[in-house]
């Protein structure tokens, strides 16, 4: 499947839909930071701004 | 802010790109949550749409998989009309309420079309019918002359949606009335009620059990009471299944009544010898 996406953001994209390390779990930035080997935040952000991630805040949604 | 937050969960967008056939479950997901709120429910658990999907046969096994993992992400890309509003166990969705414009969709399909209309925020004519059901549920349940500690004990838990909480804590407070009034706190469960309400040497009496009839309604609530712990409490206490309002409200009014006959009931002497 081809998102259309920059290789790096491909790549972030393809480990928060499997979950990091192979579980199905919210993925973190540290995890993120270490795939692509730098300070993934420019990334992310081009991410959730094109609807691709979502990001979760806090303790609770609502 | 993209340093704030706890994790990233993919979008629907990006779960249905990669795999176009997470739509099936998530109709499933849809028709379930619009017929449970023509039932009167306007909020679900997300372990009770999942146990719907292994029920209708669907190819979902587990909420913990990652098909299971997806779903619960893409439950946060059908709002207006399917919204989160409880997240839980690391943020993922656990309990989800549902809009009254979801009565009338079957499919993902009319999810995805109505967000991209706008005149999906004019409120539907069914919008007003739905509320007044909602709205005689809670008419019916405040108007219920409930025992003051069943209504203690269900109050809040029914009026915030909590409805199994709130049958199981209604069964918990008519034990604890038992065990006041016939000072066994030595026993619980069935083996209270069946020593408490005896046919023939019970603690608490409903009434002078001078004949046969006295004798048969004494066993009789004996088994109501009896029934009351093991159908309402007891599995309330093993299993995280929701109840709806409508059978919650009943359960409760039922164990009201109990606690009515148990404050009208006559403590007995102890048999000659005890």
């Amino acid at each position: 499947m081809d998102f259309g996406l920059p290789t790096d953001e491909d790549r972030i994209l393809r480990l928060v839909l499997d979950g990091p390390r192979n579980r199905a779990e919210p993925t973190k930035k540290l995890d993120v930071d270490r795939l692509v080997g730098d300070d993934a935040e420019p990334l992310l952000r081009n991410l959730v701004r094109d609807e691709w991630l979502r990001p979760l805040m806090g303790t609770s949604q609502r | 802010m993209a340093s704030a937050a706890h994790g990233y969960i993919p979008t629907l967008k990006a779960i249905l790109t990669q795999q176009p056939d997470t739509s099936r479950p998530l109709d499933a997901i849809i028709e379930f949550a619009a017929s449970a709120f023509r039932r009167g429910r306007d909020t679900i658990s997300v372990a009770e749409l999942f146990n719907a999907l292994g029920a209708r046969g669907s190819h979902f096994r587990d909420e913990d998989d990652l098909l299971g993992y997806r779903l619960k992400c893409a439950l946060f890309g059908l709002e207006p009309f399917l919204t989160v509003i409880n997240a839980a166990k690391g943020f993922l969705p656990s309990t989800i309420k549902v809009s009254a414009k979801v009565q009338r969709m079957s499919t993902l399909k009319d999810v995805l079309e109505a967000q991209q209309d706008p005149s999906h925020e004019t409120p539907l004519p069914s919008d007003q019918h739905q509320g007044d059901a909602h709205e005689s549920l809670r008419a019916a349940w405040a108007a219920l002359d409930l025992h003051p500690r069943v209504r203690s004990a269900a109050e809040e838990l029914y009026r915030n949606g909590h409805y199994r909480n709130a049958i199981l804590d209604s069964a918990v407070a008519l034990v604890n009335l038992v065990k006041e009034k016939s000072r066994r706190h030595d026993l619980d469960g069935a083996a209270l009620m069946r020593t408490v309400f005896s046919r023939t040497t019970p603690v608490l009496a409903f009434n002078n059990l001078a004949d046969q009839s006295d004798l048969d309604e004494q066993e009789g609530l004996m088994h109501l009471f009896e029934g009351a712990v093991l159908a309402f409490r007891n599995p309330r206490a093993h299993d995280l299944a929701p109840d709806t309002p409508e059978y919650a409200l009943e359960c409760i009014g039922f164990l009201s009544m109990l606690a009515k006959k148990l404050d009208a009931a006559q403590r007995r002497a102890p048999p000659t010898g005890a």
